[in-house]
């Protein structure tokens, strides 16, 4: 027991080393980092509220006082921009956790039952999966309704399929491989001897997913607001603000251009930190 | 032996590798020499760089990380290793051609078998259009003991000595001079070994070819070879006629090699392998490269690197006993 | 092969009617009441009683399912828009070829971009090449369609005064929104491309091809181009299908009366038969687009042909 920790202990040290090797993979961690901490700062760093309409100000361009200019309301874009990264941020990681939790437990029950409950499962899988993803989300977020939590609920049954069917197609390997006849033989239980087995093969692939599905959420949220859905006005939501700004896109070009480049900035982040963990965890793939 | 007979000189070819940081040294400095119509056999064991002579032969090392640092390659006294790559394109294939060892992943999966031959014969005919070149192609097939309407067939239909003869068709089809054959029996099934071997060396004697034969089996070299190359770590250790060898092998490893292979006739009991591991390629030792596992040597071994000496009967050994056997004689 | 293709086809139907199910249950728990949507505020109690009696509102879940059901599938009446009364058939058949149109624009721009980007990646591996097209990779999943459709309009439209913002028209009314919706598909493309490529590009058949003097260009593109061709071609059916997901925001923005957002519109008005039958023709594209997606398999590998026979 006590070896098998310090053997995992060296290997997740391993790949921290490896990630930290890879200055792109770094970037994009200090970055998410730094966002994440700017959002959880947002109230003492912003400049102004996120509600605080300046009269002298309205629709203005970038200034000293306004680094990213106002809206047409006299809103600082700055920190609406602040404020707005708590929505996109905290939606974005508990929708991921939300939906890995599901699809594991969805993907758990089809490998361990099989049979017709297999079946089912898969069946149901394939169905959802016809449908786009996009208007798969549209149409939850308008059943549940506009909200916080039922945006994250909507955004979170995107990719439940996809990790339901890793885990089952890793559960069935396992179940048929050979170690599992020879820990049975030595009298191991099946169910645990899969699971300890499952668990680090699985562990990969599920946080280089999952952290490219943050990015993903988020750009769909950002949609989401911007065609009317998900969170409402006058939440600074990334998406509410690029969509709020369509109309002055004319005459206040900065207004599109800060929320979008917020989104960008982060889905990069995120993108460049799961190329790096893949290449972290697995560097039989990288060449 | 005039000049005009040798077809290819090889002059003190070495090749390194770069991988993780660390250079390999897979070929060392080495010469060989092959005269028209004949074959020479390179034999040695699995990383001892038999391929990569004959891909620098061909100039198709993998293009990342192999370089050619030194030696020339003559072609009929013409450099490969100076020419143009265009230029090159039109011996590969026509003048040199090559037999691999994996006839399973040799062939294009996703294009039909007669279409892979007729491919090397329409790049390289002077005349003619696509019909003829089909219809060469089809000859081939036949050549190589293949129907010929099984042209349209995909590699997936055949199995792999049948593989393994459409390998041979397209090596064969524009009558090269050279043929390079890479271990072309090794993932062969002992039976289907035979009939290869034996359609190789019809063919190569019908198109009066010359062949360079790696293998690390004695008993092909035997069959098939009239000169014989042993080569170790990237260096040619021992080098002569085949009689030669087989009558008189003088390098510990040669000798080595030979007591690994089980015998018929003598009622020996177990077979004798060699002790130890090859070298690492990337840390060669500075003197003989056999020396770790040579039961004869010594600290002169160890030092520097070893010159090629002549045996009693007149075949090239690097070996420092040769010439101290021979001043212990006068 | 045939039979192998009808197989599919017939494996469709439950697979579309699942989707109808599923569609038609989320959209019963949507909250509000449809006589109201359709009336308006100002009708009576009276009036709304009356039209949820003759639309059998009133009946249970089951009862509606299956009528819904039957109309759609058996009578293939599609039914009328709540909000404007008009043919929801009639409306698809003009609005479907706006959709189609965008989306092969992009898929095509997609895949003659994004496949090139990849080869040269793979070719000049962990050269500046390579690094060029993969930074490029990365901007493409990492700039989110709907703001690359504000920023070129702000540059074509508005700055260069070039091709107008929106609406329909002519083909140059496409052009925006093909180049605002391509990179995400450029992006994946050229890293599968990239990545298959690499695979494939070390193969013996590769120096098989080389030792056989073919020139270096055709050695790429007949021979490695086309064994790498599989898992970008599952690339490009995926992409496809978050594809039409994304027409239904690119139509949107640009005012594109296509079928993604004639589905938003309704969502947004409440229109729930169109968002109902909107959802089955997405899913039943998608379907046709796998389906399309597997019998290119067995175009481009004659392997999987012989299992496609083999299967009955």
């Amino acid at each position: 027991m006590t070896t098998g920790t310090v053997k995992k202990q060296n290997k997740v040290l391993e790949v921290l080393k490896r990630m930290s090797r890879n200055k792109l993979a770094m970037a994009g961690l200090v970055i998410f980092t730094a966002e994440i901490l700017l959002a959880v700062l947002a109230p003492v760093i912003a400049p102004y509220g996120f509600a605080e309409m300046d009269y002298t100000a309205m629709q203005t361009g970038p200034s000293a006082a306004h680094w990213f200019g106002t809206d047409e309301m006299g809103r600082d874009i700055l920190s609406r921009l602040l404020y707005g990264s708590r929505y996109s941020l905290s939606v974005g990681l508990i929708a991921i956790l939300l939906n890995t939790a599901l699809g594991m437990v969805i993907g758990a029950a089809a490998g361990f039952f099989g049979g017709w409950v297999d079946n089912l499962i898969m069946r149901f899988l394939d169905v959802i999966q016809s449908l786009p993803a996009m208007l798969l989300t549209i149409v939850i977020s308008a059943v549940l309704g506009p909200g916080y939590f039922n945006t994250i609920l909507a955004l979170s049954i995107n990719g439940i399929p996809g990790k339901a069917r890793m885990l089952r197609a890793q559960i069935l390997k396992e179940r048929n491989a050979e170690y599992i006849e020879a820990s049975e033989s030595i009298n191991c239980s099946r169910f645990r001897t899969i699971f300890r087995h499952l668990i680090p093969n699985c562990f990969s692939p599920l946080i280089v997913q999952s952290t490219m599905g943050v990015a993903t959420i988020i750009t769909t949220m950002a949609g989401l607001s911007f065609i009317g859905l998900g969170v409402q006005p006058p939440t600074p939501e990334w998406g509410a603000m690029l969509s709020g700004s369509r109309q002055f896109i004319r005459n206040s070009p900065y207004m599109v251009i800060f929320p979008g480049l917020a989104i960008a900035v982060t889905v990069l982040a995120l993108n460049l930190l799961g190329d790096g963990l893949r290449d972290a965890l697995d560097p039989k793939l990288k060449r | 032996m005039t000049e005009s007979n040798v077809l290819l000189e090889i002059k003190d070819l070495s090749v390194e590798y770069l991988s993780d940081g660390k250079t390999v040294h897979a070929v060392n400095g080495v010469d060989l020499c092959l005269k028209r119509g004949r074959t020479l056999g390179l034999v040695g064991e699995t990383g001892a760089g038999k391929t990569s002579i004959c891909r620098s032969i061909l100039r198709i090392l993998p293009d990342v990380g192999a370089e050619i640092t030194s030696g020339e390659i003559l072609m009929e006294g013409k450099d490969l290793l100076h020419l143009k790559e265009e230029e090159m394109q039109k011996i590969r294939g026509k003048n040199i051609s090559m037999i691999f060892q994996d006839p399973m992943t040799a062939l294009n999966p996703v294009e039909r078998v007669g279409d892979q031959i007729a491919e090397v014969i329409e790049l390289h005919q002077e005349q003619g259009n696509h019909e003829d070149a089909v219809r060469r192609a089809k000859e081939m097939l036949e050549i190589v003991g293949i129907p010929g309407e099984r042209y349209y067939d995909y590699p997936h239909q055949f199995s792999g000595g049948m593989k393994q003869r459409v390998v041979i068709a397209i090596a064969l089809a524009c009558s090269p001079q050279l043929l390079l054959a890479d271990e072309p029996t090794t993932a062969l099934d002992v039976t289907i070994q035979a009939q290869v071997l034996d359609l190789i060396e019809d063919l190569q004697k019908q198109y009066e070819t010359s062949m360079l034969l790696v293998t690390h089996d004695m008993g092909v070299v035997a069959q098939v070879c009239d000169e014989v190359a042993v080569i170790y770590a990237g260096t040619i250790v021992e080098y002569g006629t085949k009689e030669q060898i087989f009558d008189h092998p003088s390098h510990p490893y040669t000798i080595g090699l030979f007591g690994a292979i089980p015998s018929m006739s003598e009622d020996e009991m177990w077979l004798h392998p060699i002790d130890g591991m090859p070298p690492d390629p990337t840390d060669l030792p500075a003197g003989c490269p056999f020396s770790p596992r040579c039961p004869y040597a010594s600290e002169a071994c160890r030092k520097d690197r070893i010159q090629p000496a002549v045996t009693p009967d007149g075949h090239m050994c690097r070996c420092i006993r040769i010439e101290q056997s021979k001043k212990g004689e006068h | 092969m045939h039979k192998y293709i009808v197989k599919r086809l017939l494996w469709m139907i439950p697979i579309i009617l699942g989707a109808a199910v599923l569609v038609f249950t989320l959209m019963y728990f949507c909250p509000g009441d449809p006589a109201e949507i359709i009336l308006g505020a100002g009708a009576s109690d009276a009036e709304m009683e009356h039209l949820r009696i003759s639309l059998g509102l009133n009946d249970p879940f089951l009862i509606r399912l299956g009528r819904f059901l039957k109309d759609t599938f058996i009578r293939f009446d599609l039914g009328r828009s709540w909000i404007t009364n008009l043919s929801i058939a009639d409306s698809i058949a003009e609005r479907l070829p706006r959709t189609m149109l965008l989306a092969i624009a992009i898929m095509l721009l997609s895949v003659v971009i994004g496949i090139p980007l990849g080869v040269v990646a793979a070719t000049h591996q962990n050269r500046w090449q390579d690094n060029l097209c993969m930074a490029l990779a990365l901007l493409g999943v990492s700039v989110p369609s709907f703001w690359l459709a504000m920023l070129l309009v702000i540059l074509f439209s508005i700055k260069l005064n070039l091709l107008p913002p929106m609406g329909i028209g002519g083909l140059q009314y496409y052009i925006l929104p093909a180049l605002a919706g391509c990179t995400g598909g450029i992006a994946a493309l050229a890293r599968q491309t990239r990545s298959s490529m690499l695979d494939v590009i070390r193969s013996d058949y590769i120096t098989t091809a080389r030792s056989k003097g073919v020139s270096e260009q055709k050695v790429i593109i007949r021979h490695a181009l086309k064994n790498a061709l599989i898992p970008i071609i599952t690339i490009i059916g995926t992409q496809f299908g978050r594809l039409l997901g994304g027409t239904m925001i690119l139509e949107t923005i640009f005012g594109i009366p296509g079928l993604g957002s004639y589905i938003v519109t309704a969502v947004n008005n409440r229109d729930y038969p169109v968002v109902m039958i909107g959802s089955i023709v997405l899913a039943a594209m998608f379907s046709l687009c796998m389906l399309g997606v597997d019998l290119v398999y067995a175009a481009v590998d004659p392997r999987i042909k012989a299992q496609y026979a083999k299967k009955r």
